[in-house]
């Protein structure tokens, strides 16, 4: 072995072409005096030096050829043969692409791609393995390397070695190939191990020429999209002070072209009624580097509004550097100015059908409200008699007193939710609210009504029921008009009979609300209509219940809908989202 | 047996309700005892009471008509004075047909509510004296032997001696005797006495024969 190796160093040393590095001529000629092991190490070290430092920071574009180059380099300085790069396909199975090669000027052609599978199964499979392949007779190879030795053979070649390629310990993405025609070649360790070192190089630099595509074709897609959305754009500096913005911001916000801002300067740009609320946004996202949807209003240097809708995320700078918050900004004066309209509709909708529905109600609520007012007005005229008695009792008369002030409470706490239910809402007024607390509020206010025409009721709240962002008077309205349709649909039940269980289910990032009566179920041939406008199966009813209170839900972001279920009865439910942390209130 | 003294009777499943109720009573001297639902209201012995009963129209469970209808059942004849958070017309009519005395509407006024309760008690007085008095025409009439009976059953239908002895298969000196004898035990003095008690304890005459 010791023997074979300085043969090959002479005769790679003899066999260096003057087209060599220059530098490493240089080092080469200084070094005359050195056994020739000696500097056929320096001329190659070098040569690996300038290849390291040329790849380092090489523009994308220019990979390919810096690659080629590098191989015709290599084959003339150890004088070798033949230097492919092959990269197994993505899309078709066991498929190697010649990408990169240097041959002899008379070598028979390559095919640009070819079926390892079929024409060198023993080397495909090495390669996968990450294995490195050293061949320096073709008859040192086993019996299962009958193809590739075929192949090798066809090509004339009768040494070479060949480098898995792979980045980062993920799986080879291909092989840089090195093979020698004119001679049989014995593989050193040493010169394995350095050619391993131009293999990685290979790979790094085409890992990172990948990434640098991905990363511009990113950027494309997001000048497309944005430009497509009439969106802006803007990046969150590191300190989290400054925005830099591209000229749509600019425009959008009625500014002067300008490259960037300050987020103080931004926040003052927006409606005061929002800034609060935006800049908590943009507060959370920095301790969170996410952000999540926020709309608000800016006003411009003209007075006028106009409403922006920003979303931005995390964004991992491609060389280096620190994580920053990266978004887009819309403008979204039209969608909400429709959006207000429809809303400003939809409320006048629920206003008109939660009077009818009070209405309804009315005997009830007053029975509601009467009871407490009867126990005040006996306890009053007790104690007007405990007071005309001679020796009037005062601890006895301070109880009564007491027992007043409660059902006075009583008597009001039901008039305020009265009150709330017929107020005209029209403001999108919004809030965390608990569906469980307005499960339980709606079974308090029908009290009576539940009596009166015998049914029970059943709660079953989830106590890890998440909060909800929604208009309460809204939500009970839905809750209201889902327990009065059970109590519609169980009249002719018998009283013992007539049950409705509540049931609030904490679902993955949504809130559930489950109304089960035990009424004959929705007749199969008017399901599909059910939550149609004026459809209604009540001698009185205005049909429009259901359609209001779909319509509800899904202004609320969530979804209603019913079923008869195997147990008898019907089933309506609906979801709704878990309020997020923010935007707070 | 002694009757046991007169109370009221507050059924009703507002807690504070039934407790301002009672304080008011009590201070117009009246007995109490309340009830939070017609269920257990109706669990309580009632032949042994005496008064009357406040009695709300809505409650879960069984409402205050259900109760009313149970105490005709019983032949309870407690009068009953309903009272009702919600005012509602028909209801009240099929109370007042069915018996009750009052039907009043919540929040109640002390005066209309004690005028209630007094011509209530009023009532109860005279069902209890009327009872009383059924229950001593009753049982001077146990007293009879079954022939006497027989003969008291077709005296009071207006028929002669000779025709009862005729119906009954018997010589007519002895229906004089059974005639004299019914008289007697029962302590009246004319066959129109002997009617009215008759009638008091429900004792049908007998048929007239063709």
């Amino acid at each position: 072995m010791g023997h074979g190796q300085k043969n090959i160093s002479d005769r790679s040393f003899r066999s260096a072409s003057p087209a060599c590095l220059i530098d490493a001529t240089m080092m080469i000629e200084s070094f005359k005096d050195l056994s020739s092991e000696v500097a056929e190490r320096f001329q190659f070290e070098a040569l690996l030096a300038n290849l390291s430092a040329r790849f380092i920071n090489l523009p994308a574009d220019q990979v390919d050829g810096a690659i080629e180059a590098a191989q015709r380099q290599v084959c003339e300085c150890l004088a070798f043969d033949v230097c492919s790069l092959w990269q197994l396909s993505a899309d078709q199975p066991d498929t190697l692409l010649l990408t990169h090669y240097h041959v002899p000027r008379d070598f028979l052609p390559v095919p640009e791609a070819m079926n390892a599978q079929d024409v060198s199964p023993w080397s495909l499979e090495k390669v996968r393995r990450n294995e490195t392949i050293v061949v320096a007779r073709l008859t040192d190879t086993p019996p299962a390397a009958e193809r590739d030795r075929a192949l090798w053979q066809h090509y004339g070649m009768r040494s070479l070695l060949t480098f898995p390629l792979s980045v980062g310990g993920e799986a080879t993405f291909g092989a840089l190939h090195f093979a020698v025609i004119r001679e049989e070649r014995e593989w050193s360790p040493d010169l394995v191990g350095r050619l391993r070192l131009v293999a990685q190089v290979f790979a790094n630099t085409l890992a990172r020429k990948w990434t640098d595509q991905a990363l511009r074709e990113g950027e494309e897609r997001l000048n497309l999209a944005t430009a497509a959305a009439d969106a802006g754009l803007w990046v969150l500096n590191e300190t989290g002070t400054t925005f830099w913005i591209n000229a749509k911001i600019t425009a959008m916000f009625g500014l002067p072209p300008a490259d960037e801002i300050p987020v103080d300067r931004f926040i003052a740009l927006v409606h005061p009624e929002d800034q609060n609320r935006v800049q908590k946004v943009l507060t959370h996202a920095l301790d969170t580097l996410d952000m999540t949807a926020v709309e608000y209003r800016v006003v411009h240097p003209d007075g006028s509004i106009r409403w922006m809708q920003s979303r931005g995320r995390l964004c991992r700078p491609a060389r280096g550097g620190t994580d920053r918050l990266m978004g887009i900004t819309a403008d979204i004066t039209e969608r909400k100015r429709t959006e207000l309209e429809a809303n400003e509709l939809r409320g006048e909708l629920a206003h008109v059908t939660r009077l009818s529905t009070m209405g309804e109600l009315a005997a009830s609520l007053a029975h509601e409200v009467n009871q407490p007012l009867a126990a005040i007005l006996s306890n009053a005229q007790a104690a007007r008699r405990f007071l005309a008695a001679p020796d009037a009792d005062m601890n006895a008369i301070r109880d009564i007193l007491d027992d007043i002030v409660r059902d006075d409470k009583r008597a009001s706490a039901v008039i305020q939710r009265l009150r709330a239910m017929v107020r005209k809402d029209m403001a999108n007024t919004a809030e965390r609210v608990s569906l469980n607390d307005l499960v339980r509020e709606v079974e308090q206010l029908l009290n009576s009504e539940l009596i009166g025409r015998s049914v029970e009721t059943e709660l079953r709240l989830s106590p890890t029921l998440p909060p909800v962002f929604a208009n309460s008077v809204e939500m009970q309205q839905v809750l209201l008009n889902l327990m009065l349709n059970a109590m519609d649909a169980m009249q002719d039940q018998p009283a013992g009979q007539r049950r409705i269980t509540i049931e609030t289910v904490a679902e993955n990032k949504s809130a559930r609300v489950r109304v089960h009566d035990t009424g004959p179920g929705i007749p199969l041939e008017v399901m599909a209509d059910v939550f149609r406008p004026f459809f209604t199966t009540k001698q009185h009813g205005l049909g429009m219940g259901l359609a209001v209170c779909r319509s509800i839900i899904e202004n609320h972001g969530g979804r209603l809908w019913m079923e008869n279920p195997t147990g008898g009865g019907a089933l309506f439910q609906f979801e709704i989202p878990a309020a997020q942390e923010l935007p707070a209130t | 047996m002694k009757p046991s003294p007169e109370r009221i009777f507050v059924v009703d499943d507002d807690a504070s309700f039934r407790k301002s109720l009672s304080r008011l009573f009590r201070t117009h001297g009246f007995e109490i005892e309340t009830f939070d639902s017609a269920e257990n209201f109706l669990k309580i012995d009632l032949a042994n009471r005496s008064g009357c009963i406040v009695l709300d129209v809505q409650m879960p469970g069984l409402s205050g008509l259900d109760v009313q209808e149970a105490l005709a059942k019983a032949e309870c004849t407690m009068p009953i004075i309903f009272l009702s958070g919600r005012g509602d017309i028909p209801m009240s009519v099929r109370a007042m047909k069915t018996g009750a005395v009052d039907f009043l509407t919540k929040p109640v006024d002390e005066e209309a509510l004690l005028k209630a309760i007094r011509s209530a008690m009023e009532e109860n007085r005279r069902y209890e004296g009327e009872r009383a008095r059924i229950e001593e025409a009753r049982s001077r009439i146990r007293t009879l032997t079954e022939r006497e009976y027989e003969v008291m059953r077709h005296v009071i239908a207006g028929k002669l001696n000779k025709q009862i002895a005729g119906d009954l298969g018997v010589v007519e000196k002895t229906v004089k005797v059974h005639r004299a004898r019914a008289m007697e035990k029962t302590g009246v003095r004319s066959v129109a006495e002997l009617v009215r008690l008759c009638t008091l304890a429900e004792v049908e005459p007998a048929q007239i024969a063709e």
